[in-house]
């Protein structure tokens, strides 16, 4: 009896703190969301009312018919989607010669890719935009796709050095005995066991991407992404800010990573855990 | 011998492309940083630019915005990283309880790590406002008279910059100090718990100096990204009231970007990147000395 009603008590207590948890977390997130649906008129109006008495898509379509939101929805899936697929394939090349081959020079390469993360992107914004200016990089599509791409190594190849480290070489060995050529060692027996660590890498990159203001934001002015595309909203109304279209390009943002997050919790944890422990 | 110096080759082939991104993107421009610190780059008076030593650095302690800079700068990260560290370990407790909603919290805190700061920021703009806003709601519902417009007043602006910050990177933190408590095996409470330990002495005695080493290199670089914050200040007060919550990585676009002060621009960036060098060098020998 008395161990039960402790075995309670204990059951209230997490509740409880996961409840305080949940309401810091989701509450701005879902007061966002009934921005959204909210009619304009009704949204700058004070007490706040938690559930919309007249929902509306009307701020979804002004989006996408004014702002164009459509085009910087394609610009960012263009970037994202290069910059995904370039940073894995020359990282798995990269992580492939690091753990297969072993001198100092390689060891110091490796070390100062992976260290690179920490050199921040104010010291060497400056510089780098003079730079791509005088290569004609700033404000193209290759431009930008080389600057994620960049951003995305450090921690891409941390993950995936880490991973192939651990896949015995022995098995590289065993397939070139059964007379496998190179291509035929990659294919069929690395890179399939690859493929957790490529799944993982490639969710947590994305959202990288989809994060990252920074970068376009001194380094295009005409292709314009959605990071950017929510900071550059025109005020229509008197009010300070156009919260009605802001919360609801921000719920665009939004949406996609909630999904994303609902679908692959796990993938994302272990990702994300793999990174911390082994740096 | 000869065989395996060819595959050597090989390996250099492969990391090529990987070394040219970053080279091209992090070590030229680092350089190039160091080099225009010294001199007078100011677009706006022409591109005739003149040698000036250690001229941009003198001139950093000199201007009274950039001390406001470097003031606010110290009080985000101390602060910031005060609570990272205490609401942080609570969190990755929690994270790590045994019950049924486990997979449930550890979903909701993925949400502020993967949600745009820049999202964030705005809504914060718009979450302290006085008059619309969702703190200010809140806070209405047991105090009807409330009033305070947060990122109008600089303390109180400042205080909301910090705690956007914590909302939105504490998870992050919490999760990876979950990494390491998971190594701690369940064995070892129950040894404590039989030897009569109780849930506190338990977390001193045991969690704390097992995940300390974690926790401390984790400092390096969630104190780093406190140092280089760029997005929550420019999402939610430009900089303002006045200069107050400009943080120096701010202060370092705003003289590169739009005031066009490249050479300045570029000593006080690699002061940062000094202060930041030193700062890391002091954090591993911590850890160093925990081994």
């Amino acid at each position: 009896m008395k161990a039960n009603t402790k075995r309670k008590l204990s059951s209230i207590f997490k509740w409880t703190l996961t409840i305080v948890v949940a309401f810091v977390i989701l509450l701005p997130v879902y007061w966002i969301f009934i921005s959204s649906i909210t009619p304009s008129n009704e949204l700058f109006s004070s007490p706040i009312k938690y559930i919309p008495e007249h929902p509306t898509l009307d701020n979804y379509i002004r989006i996408f018919t004014r702002m164009n939101l459509g085009e910087k929805i394609m610009n960012t899936a263009i970037i994202t989607l290069f910059a995904l697929l370039v940073s894995t394939v020359i990282c798995l090349m990269g992580a492939y010669a690091f753990t297969r081959y072993r001198s100092t020079g390689l060891s110091i390469a490796y070390g100062a890719i992976v260290g690179s993360a920490l050199i921040p992107g104010i010291v060497t914004a400056r510089p780098l935009y003079d730079l791509f200016k005088q290569f004609g990089l700033v404000d193209t599509f290759p431009g930008l796709i080389i600057l994620y791409t960049s951003a995305l190594i450090p921690f891409t190849m941390l993950i995936l050095g880490n991973f192939l480290g651990e896949i015995p070489i022995s098995l590289d060995e065993a397939a070139e005995v059964d007379g496998a050529n190179m291509r035929q060692k990659l294919f069929m027996v690395t890179l399939p066991l690859m493929r957790p660590a490529i799944a993982t890498i490639l969710i947590i990159n994305f959202i990288t991407c989809l994060n990252d203001l920074f970068t376009p934001l001194f380094f295009s002015q005409k292709i314009e992404v959605l990071s950017v595309a929510i900071t550059t909203i025109p005020r229509e109304t008197s009010y300070s800010m156009p919260w009605d279209l802001i919360s609801t390009v921000g719920w665009v943002i939004l949406l996609p990573i909630i999904i994303f997050i609902l679908i692959f919790e796990k993938q994302i944890m272990e990702g994300i855990m793999a990174g911390g422990v082994k740096q | 011998m000869e065989k395996k110096r060819k595959k050597l080759w090989v390996a250099w082939i492969l990391v090529f492309p990987v070394l040219l991104v970053r080279g091209f993107t992090t070590i030229y421009p680092i350089i190039m940083t160091f080099i225009n610190s010294t001199y007078d780059m100011s677009l706006l008076k022409g591109s005739d630019f003149q040698f000036v030593g250690f001229s941009n650095y003198v001139r950093i302690f000199s201007g009274p915005k950039l001390v406001t800079s470097i003031q606010f700068t110290a009080i985000f990260t101390i602060v910031s990283m005060a609570f990272h560290l205490v609401l942080g370990i609570m969190l990755a407790l929690m994270l790590n309880m045994k019950f049924k909603g486990k997979k449930f919290l550890r979903t909701i805190v993925l949400i502020p790590w993967a949600m745009p700061m820049v999202v964030a920021g705005l809504a914060a703009r718009w979450a302290f406002n006085d008059t619309y806003g969702l703190i200010n709601d809140l806070i209405r519902r047991f105090n009807e008279s409330f009033h305070c417009d947060w990122l109008v007043q600089s303390g109180t602006a400042r205080g909301a910059v910090i705690a956007v910050d914590l909302w939105k990177d504490l998870p992050f933190f919490a999760i990876l100090v979950l990494a390491a408590l998971q190594f701690i095996s369940g064995d070892i409470y129950e040894a404590a718990k039989i030897d009569g330990a109780g849930p506190v002495r338990a977390f001193f005695s045991i969690t704390l100096p097992n995940i300390m080493k974690t926790v401390l290199s984790l400092s390096i670089f969630f104190t780093m990204w406190r140092l280089t914050s760029f997005d929550v200040v420019y999402a939610m007060t430009s900089g303002g009231p006045g200069d107050s919550t400009t943080l120096v990585a701010y202060r370092i676009m705003q003289e590169a970007f739009t005031n066009l002060n490249l050479g300045y621009a570029s000593a006080i960036a690699v002061c940062l990147f000094l202060v930041m060098a030193v700062l890391s060098t002091l954090q591993l020998k911590a850890i160093q000395k925990f081994d």
